[in-house]
């Protein structure tokens, strides 16, 4: 029990010699937080949803409106802080989705290297690497209902290769190790070797990994929502916003800036925190 | 013998494919064991020397089932073995284990000491219940580690150290032959010393036969009861270890006798006639006519470049594959 305390201690360290991640995992903290208890930190609570009071619409940022208002009169600070929720709502399934299908794959593929398993499953996370993840999505999605659960499901489509082929490429190697042969040698089940001798050594990748990709799923996601084939109005989305708030660029520009930084520091605390927790995973003794 | 041999292992062959051009037959392979036969009584210390690329280790490889022989046969109680390990019973598996050299890569470092040991006494059924607590700390015991190694990992031990814990593990099913991949060659000579000592009196107390794989002869006239020298993948001598440092009768036995290093004048007259090492091993893709060893022999016969010698028993127990040796 110490010394697990111990080496939390000590990851904690490896990790805050990088002052820049950091401040990557403050912002991420501050802004889950954020959308955790928006009903509670956002000033117009009732904004989230169809509101509507022309008479404060299309306001500059004063005291009162942190961010302005949109030409619905809504206060755009809360509607970031709203919409925060089902960004981070969408990275979570996803990657819950997509890391372990990935790892599954990869780890069957990369320890039958070679032979029929690998063919077949690297062949086709070929054919899905191939295609750039947005496109890939866009079309998905882009056949599918748009809403919420369907953009996740398109993002997911996007995703699980990367994992499948990181995982393939541990493996690969891996397998020749000798703790295990020594365990094919002893006799154990391929579920004993795959899960318990093989995936404990890969976990420092991958969780860097989730850790990078979770910024990138959530712009991902932003996206279809510009392109309105995420999360549906009056619901506030990131994506959203910014596609709503660019037809009155240059004149209103708070109404697309603001979702718009809003994006850019989830994804930028996200990748500095990914290198942190590189930094903090690699050095550990192998 | 071979009515109570404890392992047998009839003209072996191992090949490995280096190239092959498509869509043309022709395909290049690299003989790493070239028709290798000998026979293992119960009880016996086999040390099995060569120098690297001989195909000392493919042997141990394809012995314990890591890589399936091309061609010949494998015997383990009488019982045909000669498919890769997938293919083997698991009573095979309990009997018959392995220590490999790099006991940095043998032990896997996310698992702990007792959770490497304990898995072949779960694999096999040896232990009753849940609790492998007492049944580690006597596998410990056994190779002489505190029981407190049990918690520890192994990037956190000694190389010497982590060698004693595959040791354990490999013993763990309690198996009755164990094959030995220069157990010690990746270890500091101060550790050396002690993990050799450990292996003769786990031989003593346990009944077990070793399967000895190295490069180091000197450590074989302690260790072995009888000596086999590999060169190009063919045995080229095989005798009991006592008649093998006296009487060498193989020019490449020789040559290995004569240039290991020795501390004193009294020792070096011990060894046999002077034989300067010449040239390196050829490469086991093109493997020179006749007898392998033609290039490197000083005593070379025009008959040696054209004719591979057969073995020929010269003494009872004594193989030799020489045309000159008599």
């Amino acid at each position: 029990m110490e010394s697990w305390i111990h080496n939390l201690g000590r990851s904690w360290y490896k990790f805050s010699r990088n002052k820049l991640s950091v401040l990557g995992f403050l912002i991420i903290v501050l802004t889950i937080l954020l959308a955790i208890f928006a009903p509670l930190v956002a000033p117009y609570p009732t904004h989230s949803g169809p509101y509507v009071d022309l008479v404060t619409g299309a306001k500059a940022p004063t005291a009162e409106h942190l961010f302005g208002t949109d030409i619905y009169g809504r206060d755009i600070f809360s509607r970031i802080l709203f919409a925060l929720r089902p960004a981070f709502l969408t990275g979570l399934l996803v990657l819950a989705i997509v890391v372990p299908i990935g790892t599954v794959l990869g780890l069957i593929a990369g320890y039958y290297v070679g032979r029929a398993p690998d063919t077949i499953i690297m062949r086709l996370t070929d054919i899905f690497l191939g295609l750039p993840p947005l496109i890939l999505a866009l079309a998905v999605s882009s056949m599918l209902k748009p809403n919420l659960v369907n953009s996740m499901l398109a993002v997911s489509i996007a995703f699980w290769p990367w994992y499948a082929r990181l995982v393939y490429s541990m493996v690969s190697s891996l397998r020749n190790e000798f703790y295990v042969r020594s365990a094919e040698l002893v006799g154990e089940s391929k579920a004993h070797i795959l899960f318990r001798e093989i995936l404990p050594n890969c976990i420092s990748p991958i969780l860097t990994k989730v850790t990078l990709d979770f910024g990138w799923v959530i712009i991902l996601s932003a996206s279809l929502s510009f392109v309105g084939l995420g999360e549906q109005p009056p619901a506030p989305s990131l994506g959203t916003m910014v596609a709503e708030g660019s037809r009155y660029l240059p004149d209103q520009w708070w109404t697309a800036v603001f979702p718009a930084v809003a994006i850019v520091m989830v994804v930028l605390g996200f990748n500095l925190m990914g290198d942190g927790i590189r930094d903090m995973l690699s050095s550990e003794v192998s | 013998m071979s009515e109570n041999a404890l392992l047998q292992v009839q003209d072996l062959r191992k090949l490995f494919l280096v190239d092959k051009k498509p869509f043309s037959r022709q395909a290049t392979y690299l003989k790493a064991v070239d028709g290798v036969s000998f026979s293992m009584p119960q009880e016996e210390v086999l040390g099995l020397v060569g120098e690297s690329g001989s195909g000392k280790s493919t042997v141990a490889y394809t012995v314990i089932g890591m890589y399936k022989p091309t061609s010949g046969k494998i015997l383990f109680q009488g019982v045909d073995i000669s498919t890769g390990a997938s293919g083997r019973p698991l009573s095979i598996k309990k009997d018959l284990q392995i220590v490999f050299q790099d006991p940095g890569s043998s032990l896997n470092p996310r698992r702990s000491i007792r959770q490497i040991i304990e898995r072949p006494l779960v694999v096999h059924r040896m232990i009753r219940g849940g609790n492998t607590r007492d049944a580690v700390a006597e596998l410990l015991e056994m190779v002489e580690l505190p029981p407190d190694y049990m918690q520890k990992y192994p990037p956190y031990v000694g190389g010497g150290e982590r060698q004693l814990v595959s040791i354990a593990r490999a013993m763990a099913s309690k198996p009755k032959f164990l094959i030995l991949d220069e157990p010690t060659s990746a270890l500091d000579v101060s550790v050396q010393g002690k993990i050799i000592n450990t292996l003769i009196r786990l031989r003593r107390e346990m009944k077990l036969s070793y399967l000895f794989i190295t490069h180091d002869l000197s450590l074989m006239r302690n260790v072995a009861d009888r000596v086999a020298i590999m060169y190009l993948g063919k045995i080229c001598e095989i005798a009991g270890t006592v008649e093998f440092f006296q009487q060498p009768l193989h020019p490449y036995t020789q040559m290995l006798l004569s240039s290991i290093p020795v501390i004193s004048d009294q020792e070096e007259g011990l060894k046999p006639k002077h034989i300067a090492p010449r040239g390196e091993i050829p490469s086991p893709v093109n493997l020179p006519s006749g007898c392998s060893f033609h290039t490197r022999c000083p005593y070379v016969e025009e008959r040696c470049r054209q004719e591979d010698p057969a073995m020929k028993e010269l003494r009872p127990g004594h193989f030799v594959r020489c045309h000159l040796a008599c």
